[in-house]
């Protein structure tokens, strides 16, 4: 069976069109979510991975630097005991008060610098200076620097009071026992020596930890490169994810805009069919005045009805798009609002009727009063449009709490539970009112003012009982 | 002289009433039935020789209308047109595979749908004696 042709053909038939299946936003406002979660990742990553590898940096060294510490005072320790008693102890006693060129000169020097060469060798010391109280350079592995005055230095004064004091520091030539050494990384250390309980002197030592800071540094980058491995199988495994539900959202958002377009083409065909074809009988025919009339306010009311979904989708519409921006909320009070949407439901010649009660002393409300009288009186339409004419409708404002009640109770046909899930789908219209005027759009649309309010709608019903519709909105 | 029955089966009243305006003058008894299920009784109750049928109505589908109607061996020759918005070859299908005999897309010239059913094949038998 083919489609009638000369219907399709026919010149005078509306272009019949599917809904187009572009994004609602466009292609600018695509889903970013990916894109922002890989940017910011990307950053925390390597701030954590720079972060890690120096504090790991920090606490190596300051391992590096207690152990190295122990290890000089031990060697001074070697020192004294070997050394103090008999060579170094006499010798500082002996140079006390003594020029620093007298120190030069002293003729003990030679025998002490062997002995301590004999102690040091094999050992990571690159140097050893022993001072006297006052600062002055009574011995150095390195010969030339005996007899200077070291009395402002920081570790000699410290180690002077009894307290040992040591600090990585790096040098691009230094002066080690046998001969010159480029770029070390040296423990220095102010240790004091100690005789009968009392500081007789103070030692420096400067031990080699080139190759344990060299080996730090190496471990440093490697933390780093675990953590940015780490974090990138943790980023591979959340992108997955959410790349899964952007996906997931993105697809239902598109279904949810093919079906609200298809609804829309739906509900605006019938009063086009209706005035298409109802246009077309009277242009092709003689009719009485009687029919001829009732032809024409049936135009007329389809006319209205296109204007109605028209209206209420570019409401929807410019909702969706400006968001509370299309909002002017005051601080203000509700019964006002209430009379004049009551007042207003109630036209000539039908038997509306809404009875307004409002609980004394209610707060003021922010509201946009303007939206809210268009919420509730889509609510109250369809309450009348579901009563029996001549019912009263009631609409009720009442305080809980911090919040701010406004029901509208009818004592209409009421709704199934599976009817009340779904009256706020737009388009969505209970089977039996299909003959009932209306957008399709009105519930949809309060809610989302409502929404907007911060508030919420509650439902109540069952079929035969009529309906309460609640809009809470906060004080 | 109103021997011949039609039955539009539509739940907008609008639409009945736009089908009733365009078939009812002289030419047809003309019953009505607002959703798929009356329709269907209606049709056993009175074996229309046309019924319109809507596609699209909340309880049965103009389509389960039709299946039914042509499944039933005293309402098999009943000359069925669906009325449908959509006019996409799947649903054209779908409207055949029902046993549908016209499938006309809405919105519609009244006078074409007029000329659907005075030119199905019993019209024209019915005129030739």
């Amino acid at each position: 069976m083919q489609p009638q042709p000369g219907l399709l053909d026919d010149a005078h038939a509306l272009p019949q069109r599917e809904p187009a299946l572009a994004s609602p936003a466009g292609p600018q406002a695509e889903f970013r979510l990916v894109r922002y979660f890989t940017l910011t990742s990307l950053a925390a990553f390597i701030v954590v991975a720079v972060v890690l590898g120096a504090v790991y940096r920090h606490l190596a060294i300051d391992g590096l630097v207690r152990t190295q510490q122990e290890a000089n005072v031990n060697l001074t320790r070697i020192f004294a005991n070997e050394l103090w008693a008999k060579d170094f102890g006499p010798f500082v006693r002996a140079m006390a008060g003594r020029s620093a060129a007298e120190v030069k000169a002293a003729p003990q020097i030679p025998e002490l610098h062997a002995r301590a060469l004999a102690l040091m060798r094999g050992s990571n010391v690159f140097k050893v200076k022993v001072y006297d109280l006052l600062g002055m350079t009574l011995y150095s592995t390195e010969l030339k620097q005996i007899g200077e005055d070291r009395r402002g230095n920081q570790g000699v004064i410290a180690a002077a009071q009894g307290r040992t004091l040591s600090e990585l520091v790096h040098r691009n030539t230094f002066s080690a026992l046998e001969q010159e050494v480029q770029d070390r990384d040296l423990i220095q250390s102010y240790i004091p020596a100690f005789e009968e309980g009392r500081v007789s002197g103070v030692f420096e030592v400067y031990s080699d930890a080139t190759p344990s800071v060299r080996e730090i540094n190496r471990k440093q980058w490697l933390v780093a490169a675990a953590v940015v491995a780490l974090l990138a199988a943790l980023y591979g495994a959340l992108f997955f994810v959410v790349n899964r539900a952007q996906g997931i959202i993105r697809q239902r958002s598109r279904a949810r805009y093919r079906g609200f377009i298809a609804k829309a083409a739906h509900e605006l065909r019938t009063p086009i069919t209706a005035i298409y074809g109802f246009a077309a009988l009277l242009k092709t025919r003689g009719h009485d005045p009687e029919v001829a009339r009732d032809v024409v306010a049936t135009i007329h009311d389809q006319a209205g009805r296109l204007v109605q979904i028209s209206n209420d989708l570019l409401d929807l519409s410019r909702l969706e798009a400006r968001g509370a921006q299309a909002f002017a909320f005051v601080r203000q009070p509700l019964a006002p609002i209430l009379e004049r949407v009551a007042a207003e439901q109630v036209t000539p010649g039908e038997a509306r009727r809404v009875q307004v009660e409002v609980e004394p002393g209610l707060p003021e409300l922010r509201l946009d009063r303007v939206k809210i009288a268009q919420a509730l009186a889509n609510i109250l339409g369809n309450a009348h449009k579901f009563s029996a004419p001549g019912t009263p409708v009631t609409l009720r404002a009442f305080c809980e709490k911090d919040r701010v009640g406004i029901s509208v109770i009818d004592r209409g046909i009421g709704m199934s539970a599976d009817e009340v899930g779904r009256l706020f789908e737009p388009f969505w219209r209970a089977d039996k009112a299909s003959e009932i005027p209306g957008s399709g759009l009105g519930m949809a649309l309060s809610k989302e003012i409502v929404q907007f309010h911060d508030g919420s709608i509650e439902v109540h019903s069952a079929p035969g009982e009529g309906s309460v519709v609640t809009i809470w909105l906060p004080c | 002289m109103l021997t011949r029955k039609l039955l539009i089966v539509d739940d907008i009243g609008q639409l009945r009433k736009l089908v009733r305006y365009t078939v009812g003058y002289g030419l047809y008894e003309v019953h009505e039935a607002a959703s798929g299920s009356e329709g269907l009784e209606k049709a056993k109750a009175i074996v229309p020789d046309v019924m319109i049928l809507d596609v699209m109505m909340p309880d049965m589908s103009g389509f389960q209308v039709c299946a039914a109607v042509k499944q039933d061996p005293r309402l098999k020759s009943v000359f069925v047109v669906m009325l449908s918005a959509r006019n996409q070859p799947a649903d054209v299908e779908e409207g055949r595979r029902a046993g549908a005999d016209a499938y006309v897309v809405k919105p519609f010239d009244p006078q074409k749908l007029l000329d659907i059913i005075e030119s199905r094949p019993a019209a024209r038998d019915a005129g030739s004696h």
